[in-house]
């Protein structure tokens, strides 16, 4: 922004008073010299005036002839500086009095005749034998308006003179301090002006000043400062640029980092469906043909037979499972797996669970009890996957317990069922159960590898029962078998 | 009560297992390799039951589910998809695209034919 005021302007303004009033100072003090100057003019002529009628006045006194002094006051009057005129005898009695006179001292009105200039001569009567005898004093005054009347003309004169040169003087001061103080600051303010339309990063020209004055010194800041100013911004601009490329090039990285991972999280996802396909197709041919001749659709079969191909069946199963959990798993670590919200009776899929583990307890000799609480009936969650935790659980609760019985119980817990998995087993020591639903973990339990799974199971029943807004944990001591616990909502 | 089932699949041993399981149990099977092959014979024979693999070589499954329902003289007749997909949203798949059940692979022998007689009662009803 550029104000209008300039500078020159202001100081020009400010500056007029004072002239004006120098030049009404020195009008009035060329008055008062003049004016002393006239006064002290005029009582010299009062003087002469005295001296000049002196003696015939004198004579007229000493022959007591008024209209002789009549005659002589008029004559002295004529003489325009002399306005009143006083004669009085020796005793002070007033023989004559014309014009202004001004009263005697201390009477009422002396006062304003103060200014009147007077001269006072003793008036003497020089006989033919030449005796001196005064016989009277002869006044002669004359009023300030003569004084006045002097210097009225010249006053004018010299007071308008006075004015012209302040004016003169102003003119020239003023002209002077716009093309010097004006010019210089403008071009200044014209540079800076300039500068502000620049961006901060590029070089501008030096305000160049010849002077060294104050201004010199203020653009030499200001030129100083601007150079800094330059590089400050440029180093600010470099070290902008730097940190925008490393973010730039980091997030280029991130960016083809995650890219990398998805590609690789979509091969594997693929893998494990074609894995699973692939694995499938064949363990379909071996499940199946041995069904077929396990049912003696083909025909019959000895008992060695019948072994072994149950053995076949067996393995085969257990291979399944192994790929369904393996499955299963990657599809929880891709995020894919998703469950079901499906209204069904809990106690129907207790029922199939026991139903379908029912020959496996009974071939150990296991019992294998389901209790249930009345409240226990219709939740809504994902079926298959409530049965495949309970399978699961109760699998391996068959597998880990060689005596003694197995029993699931249901209870109502209000807005959740909580469902208990209970054996006679070899249960689990209290630092094995942390580590109990963390994939890959079969515990160690002395007796390695003699219990077949992946060890894939109970973590798949972990991220399920979560999955459905549950969740599941276990209580147990060596010897004195396992509780495997899963609360989860009757609703989702 | 013994039905005509067709049964597309292109592997050798899956399409001996089944066709032998169904029939052990009386029912008659049309035996189609290919997509082009299982659609072209349902058209001529009009079977009671399609059973659909969905892996197939050229035309898969779901895209033979969907020009089977194009034929207006199919209507009516179950298609049970089997297959060894099991990703999520394969079964969702396989009804969006017309199938009316899904079995997954591997079957189990003792229970397959039974599911597949299920669609057969049903398709009874309708």
């Amino acid at each position: 922004m550029r104000s209008k005021e300039t500078l020159a302007r202001r100081l020009i303004q400010s500056m007029f008073p004072w002239f004006l009033l120098i030049a009404f100072g020195l009008a009035l003090a060329q008055m008062a010299v003049q004016y002393v100057s006239v006064s002290n003019a005029i009582e010299s002529d009062l003087g002469s005036l005295c001296d000049t009628v002196g003696q015939p006045v004198a004579q007229a006194v000493w022959e007591l002839d008024k209209s002789s002094l009549q005659g002589l006051a008029r004559g002295i009057r004529q003489n325009e500086i002399a306005t009143g005129i006083q004669i009085e005898t020796v005793d002070g009695r007033v023989l004559l009095a014309d014009g202004q006179v001004p009263p005697a001292q201390g009477k009422p009105g002396s006062m304003l005749f103060s200014l009147h200039k007077q001269r006072a001569v003793p008036l003497y009567f020089v006989s033919q034998r030449g005796l001196r005898q005064m016989v009277g004093n002869l006044r002669i005054y004359s009023s300030p308006f003569v004084v006045w009347q002097r210097i009225r003309s010249s006053l004018f004169m010299s007071l308008l003179s006075f004015v012209v040169l302040a004016a003169g003087m102003w003119l020239l001061f003023s002209v002077t301090i716009r093309s010097r103080v004006s010019k210089n600051v403008q071009g200044v303010a014209e540079a800076i002006a300039g500068w502000q339309s620049q961006r901060l990063d590029q070089t501008v020209n030096r305000i160049e000043y010849p002077y060294r004055d104050e201004l010199g010194d203020l653009v030499a800041a200001l030129n100083e400062n601007r150079f800094r100013l330059y590089e400050s911004v440029r180093e600010l601009n470099v070290l902008n640029r730097d940190q925008e490329n490393i973010i730039a090039s980091r997030t280029a990285d991130l960016q083809e980092a995650k890219e990398r991972a998805e590609a690789a999280d979509r091969i594997k996802s693929a893998f494990l469906a074609t894995m699973s396909h692939e694995l499938r197709t064949p363990l379909n041919s071996i499940i199946g043909f041995t069904g077929i001749l396990l049912q003696g659709l083909v025909g019959p079969l000895n008992d060695e037979q019948k072994k072994q191909l149950g053995m076949v069946r067996d393995s085969s199963v257990h291979l399944l499972e192994l790929i369904n959990d393996v499955l299963d798993i990657s599809k929880i670590e891709a995020g894919q797996l998703e469950v079901a919200s499906e209204s069904f009776d809990l106690r129907d899929s207790l029922q199939k669970v026991v139903r379908h583990l029912g020959t496996q307890a009974a071939k150990k000799g296991l019992a294998l009890e389901l209790e249930m609480d009345p409240g226990v009936g219709d939740i809504t969650s994902d079926r298959r996957r409530v049965e495949q935790v309970l399978l699961n659980l109760a699998g391996n609760a068959i597998k880990f317990t060689e005596q003694g019985r197995v029993g699931i119980h249901c209870l109502d817990a209000g807005g959740e069922v909580r469902v208990e998995v209970r054996d006679t087993g070899i249960g689990i020591r209290a630092e094995d159960l942390p580590a109990l639903f963390t994939p890959f973990k079969q515990i160690d339990s002395g007796l390695t590898r003699k219990y077949d799974g992946t060890g894939l199971g109970l973590s798949i029943c972990k991220r399920l029962i979560e999955l459905m807004g549950g969740r599941i944990w276990a209580e147990s001591a060596p010897g004195k078998g396992s509780t495997f616990i899963f609360m989860l909502p009757k609703g989702r | 009560m013994a039905r005509s089932i067709l049964y597309i699949e292109d592997n050798e041993q899956n399409l001996y297992l089944i066709t032998f399981l169904l029939k052990s149990r009386g029912h008659e099977v049309a035996q189609a390799r290919s997509g082009e092959e299982g659609i072209a014979l349902a058209g001529r024979s009009t079977p009671d039951l399609i059973l659909l693999d969905i892996q197939l070589p050229g035309m898969d499954g779901y895209e033979i589910a969907r020009q089977l329902r194009l034929n207006p003289d199919l209507r009516g007749i179950p298609i049970v998809a089997v297959t060894s997909y099991a990703m999520v949203g394969d079964k969702e798949k396989a009804l969006a695209a017309g199938c009316d059940g899904y079995i997954e692979k591997p079957i189990n022998p003792e229970t397959f034919v039974s599911q597949v007689e299920a669609h057969l009662n049903a398709g009874d009803v309708r």
